[in-house]
């Protein structure tokens, strides 16, 4: 065995003194991380319960509703004015019940990853259109201004999974409209940038802070908890907004501060060659495979 | 290896899928950090496959098989409500190569997607009967549910072909 020099042993004890020191930087690291993340499961714990106590109201209150005022229709002998403005009580009550139970059942679908997307040429502009006619009764409610921009004015194709788009679309305009005065402005601009489509919705309404940014995409969550909340549904919208963007490989932000109304951006990237687009025909898959040459391995 | 002989389906498994169908499928995904894991009852000839990011849910957004302490066991449910016997479930793993630079020390992702894959198959008690992971190179594999085959290529220069949270 060669002896060290004295140099040489001072630049091997420095070497394993960084690494001491990165393998300390490294394990405080992980131990914040698995402190944050034990603070945000008891939270999303405490969440869940509330959510259980929290939907008898939300399938109750507009099922009474709705109960209530058809069996007011059913007596008859109403003047036609009523019946318009009950009828358009009885589809707000149950337009809100249905989108409520939508998305149950989509954030349910996601979290058992059954939600494989499915690539088509998509007309975004019509795309938007249509999100924002369903929406047209609630925006009518509060008096709210859709403005809808897209890019140059041309016509929008891009190829994504229409449907999954179309969630996220209504949630984030649901979203926008459930927080806005009543008199606000809502805008969603489409535009073609990068290699992708991005949109953002904007409104002018009572703002995120900042200091919650970084969990208003957890489910469950709301601005507001309990019995005191002004605000209807479960907290899922941004929950399911998030993961089918994680599914379509894009990316959510958010830019917000009290008072100064919200503004969320999407950015989605055109599908991969490898998708369901490129590899229809299973047979091409296979030989594509078997043709390429080198390290094939089967297990 | 020989070409199935009956035409099958296809299905290509996105990161964050998860796929388990009676059917025989051919199933096709990319992986770089990224882990599968593939589970087969050889009696039943039915598979199920995975592809799961990063390896813990941490309470943000939604729990979905993106992360691995969701991805296996929902897999294993999967199997099971299409009438596979728990012992008789075995698991191939690949992926989890560090598709970065290696000064990410304890925190490369690939590393612990693939010990947290290794872990949760050890207490679930499901024997690995072969496995491909780590490394620096992404991996393309092919696994076909009926048979629990899977072909596996390897790739040098993926890692700028796709964006980096999708490996």
């Amino acid at each position: 065995m060669s002896r060290l020099t004295d140099q040489e042993l001072i630049e091997e004890l420095k070497s394993r003194f960084e690494m001491n020191r990165q393998a300390l930087h490294d394990l405080q690291a992980l131990t914040g991380q698995l402190e944050k993340m034990n603070r945000r499961l008891q939270e999303s714990e405490a969440m869940k319960s509330h959510f259980l106590s929290n939907i008898r109201n939300e399938i109750n209150n507009p099922l009474t509703a709705i109960m209530g005022l058809s069996r007011h229709l059913k007596g008859g002998g109403c003047d036609p004015g009523k019946v318009a403005a009950v009828g358009g009580m009885i589809f707000s009550e149950a337009f809100d019940l249905d989108f409520q139970l939508r998305n149950i059942f989509i954030a349910a679908e996601l979290e058992a990853g059954e939600h494989s997307p499915d690539f088509s040429r998509v007309d975004i502009v019509s795309l938007m259109a249509s999100a924002a006619e369903m929406l047209a009764h609630q925006l009518e409610i509060k008096n709210i201004r859709l403005t809808q921009r897209i890019g140059d004015g041309s016509p929008l194709l891009f190829t994504t999974d229409a449907q999954m788009l179309q969630v996220v679309l209504v949630n984030l305009l649901v979203n926008a409209i459930e927080y806005s005065a009543e008199g606000g402005e809502v805008t969603i601009t489409a535009d073609a940038a990068g290699g992708g489509l991005k949109i953002v919705v904007s409104d002018s309404g009572v703002g995120i802070d900042p200091a919650d940014h970084e969990v208003i995409f957890d489910r469950f969550k709301q601005k507001e908890s309990g019995a005191t909340k002004s605000h209807r549904g479960h907290g899922l919208g941004l929950s399911i907004i998030k993961a089918v963007v994680d599914l379509l490989s894009g990316e959510v932000s958010l830019r917000s501060a009290l008072g100064q109304g919200a503004s969320f951006t999407l950015f989605i990237p055109e599908p991969v060659l490898s998708s369901p687009v490129a590899v229809t025909a299973q047979d091409g898959n296979f030989f594509l495979f078997k043709d390429e040459g080198g390290a094939d391995e089967v297990f | 290896m020989s070409a199935p002989e009956t035409p099958q389906k296809s299905h290509y498994l996105f990161p964050g899928e998860l796929f388990a169908q009676r059917e025989p499928h051919l199933v096709s995904t990319v992986l770089g950090s990224c882990i599968s894991v593939c589970l087969w009852d050889p009696v039943a000839a039915v598979g199920g496959i995975n592809h799961f990011l990063l390896p813990l849910w941490n309470g943000e957004g939604l729990p979905t098989p993106k992360y691995g302490n969701v991805a296996i066991p929902r897999l294993w449910e999967k199997m099971l409500s299409l009438g596979c016997a728990p012992a008789r479930i075995q698991a191939k793993v690949f992926g989890g190569s560090a598709m970065w630079n290696a000064t990410e020390g304890l925190l490369a992702v690939g590393v612990r997607n693939i010990e947290l894959a290794d872990n949760m198959l050890r207490e679930m008690g499901i024997p690995v009967v072969s496995k491909d992971v780590g490394g620096t190179q992404s991996r393309k594999i092919i696994f076909h549910s009926a048979d629990g085959t899977v072909m596996l290529r390897r790739h040098n220069a993926l890692a700028s072909q796709r964006p980096a949270e999708n490996d």
